[in-house]
Formats: C-alpha cells, sequence, structure tokens
C-alpha cells in the first residue's frame, strides 16, 4: 500500500511536469495550428539561465524572473524570426522549422553551457512531507504549486481577460477574428511568449528534481506533447490532466511491471491515443473525414 | 526524345560513382567511407522524398524502416544463418508490411496527426530495439557477415560505394517512373489537393499507403546494406536523430524533384565531417554533436527562404521547369497561396487543408 502511494506521488510530480510542457504545446497549437517541437527547448533554456543567475549570486525569486523572461524573450525573437517569416508556407513545413529550432537551440546550449549537468538545492530546504505513507520532497510541492498556479492563471486569462478571449476567438476563427479587428499574427507572437514564458519558469523549479542540461529539452518536449495529445490538443486543462494521467501510468508501469518500459509505454499510449482517438481521450469528435 | 532524358540522366549519374572514388583521398573530408555513408542517406532519403514530396506527408519515424532493414539483416544472418542477399530481400518485405499496417491506422488521420503518429512509431521502435533480447539491447548485434554475390565479396569501402551507388542510380529511376506513372499523378494530385484528388476518383488513402510502403522500401534496403557494410549495429543508429537527419536530406535538397535526397545527403555528410573534423580546433572540447546546430539552422533558412528545398530553388532559378525535372508544380504553388497564421484552422481537417 505505501509502495503504491509513493508511486502515485512520484506520478503525479512527473505528471506535474508533464502538464507544464503540455500546456505549452496546446497554448501554441490553438491560435497557430503548429506542434512547436521547440517547446522543451525552452524549459531548457529556463533551466541553465536559473543555474547560471543562481550561481552568480542573484537570489533565488530573481533568478527564476529572469528564467521566465529568458526563455519567453527567447520564444519571441524565434517566432518573429522563423514562423513569422515563413507564414506563408504549409503547416507542415512551419512544424519541420519548429524541429530546426529545437535542435539548433540544443546545440546552441551545449556551446554556451557544456556537457554537464548542473543543479542547485531545492527551493526550500527540508526533509521530505509524509503524506498517506508516501515521502514527497519539498521540490515536488514546489512543482505542484507551481502547476496549479499556471492551470488557474490560464483558466482567469482565457476566461476573464480580453486579450484571453481575443486569442481564443483566434483559435475558433481566424477570419472572423480579423473582423473584430484582433491581428492573428499578433496572437500568434504572444501566444509564443506566453507558452515560452511557462515553459522557462517550469524549467527553473524543475531543476532541483531533474538538474539541468543541454539535452533535457527533447525528451520533455515529447513527453509534454504526449500529454497534450492525451488531453485533446486543444485545452490547456485538457494537456494538465493528460500530463498528470502520463505520469502516473508511467510511474506505475516502472514500479510494478518493468523500469525500463517507462519511456515505451509514453510512446505506444502516444500511438495508440493519435491512431485509436485522435481528438484525445478527453477531447470531443473532430469531423476529419473527407 | 523525352524518354531517353531521364536514362541518359541516370547513365550520367552512374558515371560519377566511379569520378567521386577516383577523387577520394585527393579532397579533404571525401574518404570512400564518407561516400558509402553519403551514398546509403542518399537512398533511404530518396524514399522520404516520395512520401514528403509528392503526396505532402510528414513521416518523422523514416529511420524506423531504415532500422527494420538492418535488425533483419543482422538477426537472419547472425542467429539463423542465412544468406545476406536473401536477408536483405525479406527485410525489405518486413519492412513494407510494416509500413502497409501503420499507413492503413494513420492515414485515416489527416494533416500533421500523421507527422505524429509517425513520430510515436519511430520513438516506441526505438525504444523496443533497446529493450528486446533479439535485438540485443543496447549493446546492439556484431558480427554480421558482409555482402558477398557468389565468390565475389563486398569487403572494402570502395566496392561498398559503388554497389550502392548503383542501386541509388536505379532507386531514382525507379522513384522518377513511379511519380510519372498514373499513380504517380494521382500521388501528385493528392499532395496538391486531397479533396480535388478524391472528387476525380483517386483512392486517396490507397495511393498514400501506397507511397509510404514505397518509401519504407528504400530506407529498409539502405538499412540492410548499412548493417552488411559495418558488420556491427546498434540502437543509437535508428533513433529519432537519424529520423531528423533523413528529414534534413529530404527537405534541404528538395521535396520537389527525385534527385532531392542526392544533394540534400551530400550536404548532411559534408557537414558532419566538417563540424566533427575543424571545429574541434578551434573549439576544445567540441564533439561530433555541434553537427546539431548546423543540421537545425540548414533546416530553418532552408524552409523559411525556399519552403521547397535547395535542388528544387536551383532548378527554379535555372528556368528548367521542363515536366522531367521538375515533377511537382502544383504542390510548389499551392505551398505559396494562402498564409499558416492568418487562416490557420484551430483544427486541420480534410477540407480546410485543401484551401491552403
Amino acid at each position: 500500500m505505501n509502495d503504491l502511494a509513493q508511486l502515485l506521488a512520484t506520478g503525479v510530480t512527473l505528471g506535474a511536469i508533464y502538464a507544464m510542457v503540455g500546456v505549452g504545446f496546446v497554448l501554441i497549437n490553438n491560435v497557430t495550428g503548429i506542434i512547436n517541437f521547440a517547446q522543451g527547448e525552452y524549459l531548457m533554456v529556463g533551466a541553465l539561465t536559473a543555474t547560471t543567475l543562481l550561481a552568480a549570486g542573484i537570489p533565488l525569486a530573481v533568478a527564476v524572473a529572469g528564467a521566465t523572461l529568458a526563455a519567453a524573450a527567447l520564444g519571441g525573437l524565434v517566432e518573429r524570426g522563423t514562423i513569422h517569416v515563413a507564414r506563408s508556407a504549409s503547416i507542415e513545413t512551419l512544424i519541420l522549422i519548429t524541429i530546426g529550432t529545437s535542435i539548433t537551440l540544443s546545440g546552441l546550449a551545449l556551446l554556451v553551457w557544456g556537457v554537464t549537468p548542473r543543479r542547485y538545492g531545492p527551493f526550500t530546504a527540508g526533509p521530505p512531507i509524509d503524506v498517506f505513507g508516501a515521502s514527497i520532497s519539498r521540490q515536488s510541492l514546489w512543482v505542484l504549486a507551481f502547476a496549479a498556479v499556471v492551470a488557474v492563471g490560464l483558466w482567469w486569462f482565457f476566461e476573464r481577460t480580453v486579450v484571453g478571449k481575443a486569442m481564443r476567438a483566434c483559435a475558433m476563427n481566424p477570419e472572423a477574428a480579423r473582423l473584430q479587428a484582433i491581428s492573428p499574427a499578433r496572437m500568434s507572437l504572444l501566444a509564443f511568449v506566453l507558452s515560452t514564458g511557462i515553459a522557462g519558469a517550469a524549467g527553473a523549479v524543475l531543476v532541483p528534481i531533474t538538474g539541468a542540461s543541454y539535452a533535457m529539452g527533447l525528451p520533455l518536449a515529447l513527453k509534454g506533447f504526449t500529454a497534450a495529445v492525451i488531453g485533446g490538443l486543444v485545452s490547456p486543462l485538457g494537456a494538465i490532466a493528460g500530463g498528470l494521467l502520463l505520469g502516473i501510468v508511467e510511474s506505475l508501469a516502472s514500479g510494478y511491471i518493468a523500469s525500463g518500459l517507462k519511456d515505451g509505454i509514453a510512446f505506444a499510449v502516444l500511438f495508440a491515443v493519435l491512431v485509436l482517438r485522435p481528438q484525445g481521450l478527453l477531447g470531443r469528435r473532430l469531423a476529419s473525414r473527407v | 526524345m523525352s524518354r531517353l532524358r531521364p536514362l541518359a540522366a541516370v547513365i550520367a549519374f552512374l558515371a560519377v560513382g566511379p569520378l567521386l572514388l577516383l577523387l577520394a583521398g585527393t579532397i579533404p573530408f571525401l574518404l570512400a567511407s564518407n561516400l558509402v555513408v553519403f551514398a546509403l542517406f542518399a537512398l533511404a532519403a530518396t524514399g522520404l522524398v516520395l512520401i514528403m514530396g509528392f503526396s505532402g506527408q510528414v513521416s518523422l519515424g523514416h529511420a524506423a524502416f531504415y532500422g527494420i532493414g538492418a535488425y533483419t539483416s543482422a538477426i537472419l544472418t547472425v542467429e539463423a544463418g542465412w544468406s545476406p542477399l536473401l536477408a536483405v530481400v525479406v527485410g525489405v518485405v518486413i519492412s513494407g508490411l510494416v509500413a502497409a499496417a501503420l499507413g492503413r491506422a494513420v492515414f485515416r488521420l489527416s494533416g500533421h496527426f500523421l507527422a505524429m503518429a509517425t513520430l510515436a512509431f519511430g520513438l516506441f521502435f526505438f525504444y523496443l530495439l533497446g529493450f528486446l533480447d533479439i535485438t540485443g539491447g543496447n549493446g546492439g548485434r556484431g558480427g554480421i557477415p558482409k555482402l558477398a554475390f557468389g565468390s565475389f565479396e563486398v569487403l572494402t569501402d570502395e566496392r561498398m560505394f559503388l554497389l550502392v551507388w548503383v542501386l541509388l542510380g536505379v532507386g531514382v529511376l525507379i522513384a522518377r517512373n513511379v511519380v510519372q506513372s498514373a499513380t504517380g499523378r494521382a500521388l501528385r494530385a493528392t499532395g496538391s489537393s486531397e479533396v480535388a484528388a478524391a472528387c476525380s476518383g483517386v483512392n486517396i488513402v490507397r495511393v498514400k499507403v501506397g507511397v509510404f510502403v514505397v518509401g519504407a522500401l528504400y530506407a529498409s534496403l539502405a538499412g540492410s546494406l548499412y548493417a552488411h557494410w559495418v558488420t556491427y549495429i546498434a540502437p543509437d543508429a535508428f533513433g529519432l536523430l537519424t529520423s531528423i537527419q533523413f528529414l534534413v536530406i529530404a527537405t534541404v535538397g528538395g521535396l520537389g524533384t527525385v534527385w532531392g535526397a542526392i544533394v540534400g545527403a551530400a550536404f548532411v555528410v559534408g557537414i558532419s565531417e566538417l563540424t566533427r573534423e575543424v571545429v574541434p580546433l578551434f573549439v576544445e572540447g567540441a564533439t561530433g554533436s555541434y553537427e546539431t546546430v548546423a543540421y537545425g539552422a540548414a533546416l530553418i533558412l532552408v524552409l523559411v527562404a525556399f519552403h521547397k528545398g535547395i535542388a528544387d530553388a536551383v532548378l527554379d532559378a535555372v528556368g528548367r521547369r521542363s515536366r522531367s525535372a521538375r515533377l511537382a508544380p502544383a504542390a510548389a504553388a499551392g505551398a505559396e497561396v494562402g498564409t499558416t497564421i492568418d487562416s490557420a484552422p484551430p483544427a486541420e481537417t480534410g477540407v480546410q487543408k485543401q484551401v491552403r
């Protein structure tokens, strides 16, 4: 029983991480139709920026803010420099461009930060906390709290602010949105900045758990993408639910079956969902046949 | 006349092979072993050019078929003692069957869900390679015999290169004929507008599955040849990075022409050798992994600037838009029309895809 509680706790932490990445995929896909494969790289940039800032003696809160801003600025630059310039190309071409961005950013990070993984201690020091027989590290609680803040923040943004509603309008019908004086190009930039900013902050929160290295982006992106697909790829809350589900399934599979199965299970789930229920486990049926 | 031209092009192409071998060793980085890698990559990516360039689909799991070929060859020759040639053929058959099954499952999906499904398939295959006993796990498999035709063994890099070069020439010719055939016209019609093609009586699922299978055969053949050349294979050679390499080769080279993969493969192998040999001289402790920056940057630049690759842009610039050289004008024109950000639907459906 304690085993189960422990595995669930690990799964939820893992799931919250995937959820943070998955939300970024959804934000960008909703507004632009693009799957941003570079999503994980912004977490990596956020994580490594935070390690550098902390190493320079900058206080933790400022370092996390700096990581967020760095990732958001980079995301905005990349959107203007690649996606916006090539906006007349097909969606497939734009997706390939994000793959190019992904490997370029991880290669550049290798040049800047080198191969050695970096790490810093948890935000609050102290022994793990015991919940129903599972010991949960304090940093896991930070991750969960951060995920909850993002979830509530996004709900408020999309439901309660004019800009958020404009973004939703863009996602529903870009032509109609234009008629209401909403610029889809500006919304695309905003989606990238918002999504990469969240990724940057998430990266900084992750470091005490996963460490930070130039290569951490792609695996996280693949898991986050799986989370987003499970959630139907259109709803931020769906992506969060999908992330938690994926994290728990992975944790249980590696605990009860074989630890080597963890990644294989994630990709089998991704494949099965895409083939059997492309609208996501939680999504509604889309009309996609011609 | 127009029938002779492609044949003449292929004969000229075959003549380039020995010429490259003569130059090997005199020009830095132009080694026979690099030439083999170049030809193998070009062969595998020619299949991807067919899939991506002409039916308008994106495959992010092409390395899986490269891997199926390689591992089938390795397992059948080492475990069962089969002759390499037979193993190559069986590998191609298995790849074709897997591609047909995968194609039937995923081509019901439209737009980029297909890219995602092939990505998931490729990743899952990669993890299987590392997990299963029969593939040797992460340690891989060794002791794979070299190819032999009777008593003539393909032992040296030079012989191997000439063999792959000839197969590449034949492969390009077949690809060209596929594209020019009635099926090929249906294929190109599907690539430029699925709805219009379907309305004209084209069974688009069958056409897409068909080209996906043909593309997989190229990758499988190249993978088997690779296994019999290096004699030792491990999962790393068949992972996501290899799929991305094939993608870069096909895209950078050009998706509108069957010759694109050859241009792209020369580019990728050139970059990888350059970064492996030259960059460490300037940056201390640098290793081959820096090459990914160059791949990534090249992929972005080419896609942003040309949308359809270098070979295609060159053909455009030279103005040789003859039917034999330039094969997918409709698809290229389709890519230029409309905008993505401005007209992207939230979830792309087949009908909306046609608008682009």
